[in-house]
């Protein structure tokens, strides 16, 4: 199964780059070989642009981090389906995700019949820098592994 | 004092808050634009190799990182005082029309189009994307969204990667472009003319012959007599990726035209305690509050000012069409060019005609025989310590600033972005809108929050980055508040 892993966020706006450390860890630990059907990308931006890069692929698995009020470092995993709700993923220059998938569908685009997403909970977003707060720094070994395991479920 | 309060807004890069003040008899006093602040970008620069920089900046934003990252090599070359080889310029150019291309189209189906493709009054649900495929059909969103990838192609065969460019260098560009790519990227500059020309026919066919959408064009509710700011050639023409900085005043004299290096000379920034944002007015004119007027130095620095400041286009077909939009709006030609068009929403008639003027420009320079020279790069070799790089963002004039030690470690960075230039006028146009909707205490409920909206969705700004962690699209919020401040009405969709 053709499967594109993205790490989504901005990686100098703090809390904001644990999705594109996060794919850079996890490509650290995909054996070439065996993962040869798994693309690792990191992107910056939602919409129409992430549509653009799951286009063509199986299965995506989008990490991500999230502001809902939560705990910092709290990890969720979450659904296309859910994502209306938890908004997230959007790029609110062009469109939501889950609207962006709509409209693919809509067009006949080859999208991934399974989406995955991983959303941590930031904790300052609004700041240049390229550190992560504590708490989200201590949640980030736990979502590599989460999304290993997953993914050598998945593949199983 | 009643407070109406509209948060967020929905389909802008960022999260914004309108807030709008009512007296005790109901009318507006005053509406306040408020994003959110981004800190130390600037502190978070300093210290860092100037080099760096064309690759930090084009991660400030998601949306613009083209623009920025041509705004920062520009500003290196000077910085590291080296000219690029004519090819180097030349590529630059060619990618920044393959950027022009994509956003334009991006900000016209997306953002502008629900308002104007879809209209004002329809149903929230049918006012996104989905609705405007509902409405231009299946194809024509086909033929949309095979103009971004086929862009988006040439930004990865050019820039080096599709996100985040990497290519651009001080004194030049890291790669060349060989024939078989000079081609390929020819044909679809004649694509993305063809699909420019279609765009321009359905803003015809559905927003100029549509008498309803054409009254709200042309009412008085978004018009502002402000000065404009735009890049020009030599012959006072449109220019996006380089020239002399023109102004004209709003009948549309030019009042000054200088050099990008100069911005400080000509540009102050007024701070207001109530919002994070500096808002740029011409210094030479002064401040004098959130009005309009030729004693005002409120200026616009959008698509349609930069087809008020220029005398023509440099490109035949897009020439036709400025002159279409001119005579259409009734502007009179004085001392040989059209008085400026102040009526705000056809900024979205301006984007498309620059969308016409990036295609053939990007012609131009697929079919330039010097465009796969292999003298893309001059190295430099001392370093002046101060550099000033400037283009056309889509949403604006856009100005890097950089200032370096004599090793090239950054000791002052300064940025004037696209979006900034508009701050003032953007105000303008919701307070106009607010004042038109709302008086005496009643308020014009049908299509308030999207008129509001509609009055700076037009300058499609750009307010922070990374917005993909903050929320995007939701439902709007609206606060009415008595003169004790307590809420007595909420709408929300």
């Amino acid at each position: 199964m053709k499967t594109i892993i993205i790490g989504l966020g901005n990686p100098i706006l703090c809390d904001d780059s644990v999705g594109p450390k996060a794919a850079r860890l996890i490509r650290e630990r995909l054996d070439s070989d065996r993962w040869a059907h798994v693309s690792v990308l990191e992107v910056y931006a939602g919409g129409i642009r992430l549509l653009d890069e799951i286009s063509g692929y199986d299965r995506a698995i989008i990490i991500d981090s999230i502001v809902t009020g939560e705990a910092p470092g709290t990890v969720y995993k979450l659904t296309p389906e859910s994502l209306s709700q938890t908004r997230n993923c959007g790029s609110s220059h062009d469109m939501t995700f889950p609207m962006a998938l709509n409209m693919g569908q809509m067009l006949g685009m080859a999208l991934p019949s399974q989406i995955h997403i991983w959303a941590i909970e930031a904790k300052n977003v609004n700041s240049f820098g390229e550190e992560l707060s504590t708490e989200v720094e201590g949640a980030l070994p736990g979502v590599v592994n989460d999304v290993l395991t997953s993914l050598k479920e998945l593949s199983a | 004092m009643k407070r109406i309060s509209i948060d967020p807004i929905t389909r802008l890069e960022g999260h914004g808050k309108i807030e709008i003040f009512l007296n005790d008899d109901g009318d507006v006093v005053n509406t306040y634009f408020q994003v959110p602040e981004l800190r130390g970008f600037e502190q978070f620069c300093v210290g860092r190799l100037a080099e760096e920089m064309p690759v930090i900046t084009n991660r400030i934003c998601g949306v613009c990182p083209e623009a920025h990252h041509i705004a920062s090599v520009k500003a290196l070359d000077k910085l590291f005082g080296v000219t690029p080889p004519d090819a180097a310029k030349k590529i630059r150019e060619l990618l920044y029309m393959a950027f022009f291309v994509t956003d334009h189209t991006t900000h016209f189906y997306a953002l502008g189009g629900p308002d104007f493709i879809v209209g004002p009054d329809a149903p929230p649900s049918e006012r996104n994307i989905l609705g405007v495929i509902n409405k231009v059909g299946l194809d024509a969103a086909k033929k949309v969204i095979n103009c971004r990838a086929r862009n988006h192609h040439v930004l990865e065969m050019v820039g080096g990667r599709g996100i985040h460019l990497p290519a651009g260098v001080p004194g030049g560009w890291s790669k060349s472009i060989n024939e078989k790519e000079r081609a390929e990227i020819a044909a679809i500059a004649r694509e993305n003319i063809d699909f420019a020309l279609f765009s321009l026919k359905a803003f015809d066919d559905i927003v100029l012959k549509n008498p309803a959408y054409l009254d709200i064009i042309t009412s008085d509710i978004y018009v502002h007599n402000t000065y404009y700011m735009g890049l020009v050639d030599d012959k006072n023409r449109v220019n996006f990726y380089d020239g002399m900085v023109r102004v004209v005043d709003p009948e549309g004299k030019e009042f000054v035209k200088y050099h990008p290096s100069d911005y400080v000379s000509h540009i102050a920034e007024r701070v207001e305690e109530w919002s994070y944002l500096k808002y740029p007015y011409l210094k030479a004119v002064g401040w004098k509050g959130f009005v309009d007027g030729i004693d005002s130095g409120i200026y616009a620095a959008s698509p349609l000012s930069r087809l008020n400041v220029s005398d023509s286009m440099p490109t035949a077909k897009a020439q036709e069409h400025f002159e279409r939009m001119y005579e259409t709006l009734g502007s009179k030609k004085v001392n040989g060019r059209y008085q400026p068009i102040h009526h705000r929403l056809v900024t979205h008639w301006a984007r498309l005609i620059e969308l016409l003027y990036a295609s053939e420009r990007m012609l131009e320079l697929a079919t330039d025989p010097e465009i796969t020279s292999p003298n893309v790069r001059v190295i430099p070799e001392r370093i002046v310590g101060k550099g000033i790089g400037c283009v056309e963002a889509p949403r604006g004039t856009l100005t890097h600033h950089y200032e370096s030690d004599d090793r090239g470690v950054l000791t002052m960075v300064n940025m004037i972005v696209g979006t900034t230039n508009n701050y003032a006028p953007m105000t303008l146009s919701i307070k106009r809108a607010a004042e038109k909707l709302i008086t005496k205490g009643k308020i014009i409920e049908q299509g308030l929050l999207n008129k509001i909206e509609m009055a700076f969705r037009l300058y499609d700004p750009c307010l922070s980055c990374a917005t993909h962690s903050l929320p995007g699209q939701m439902p709007l919020i609206v606060n009415i508040r008595n003169a004790d401040g307590e809420v007595i009405r909420t709408f929300s969709r």
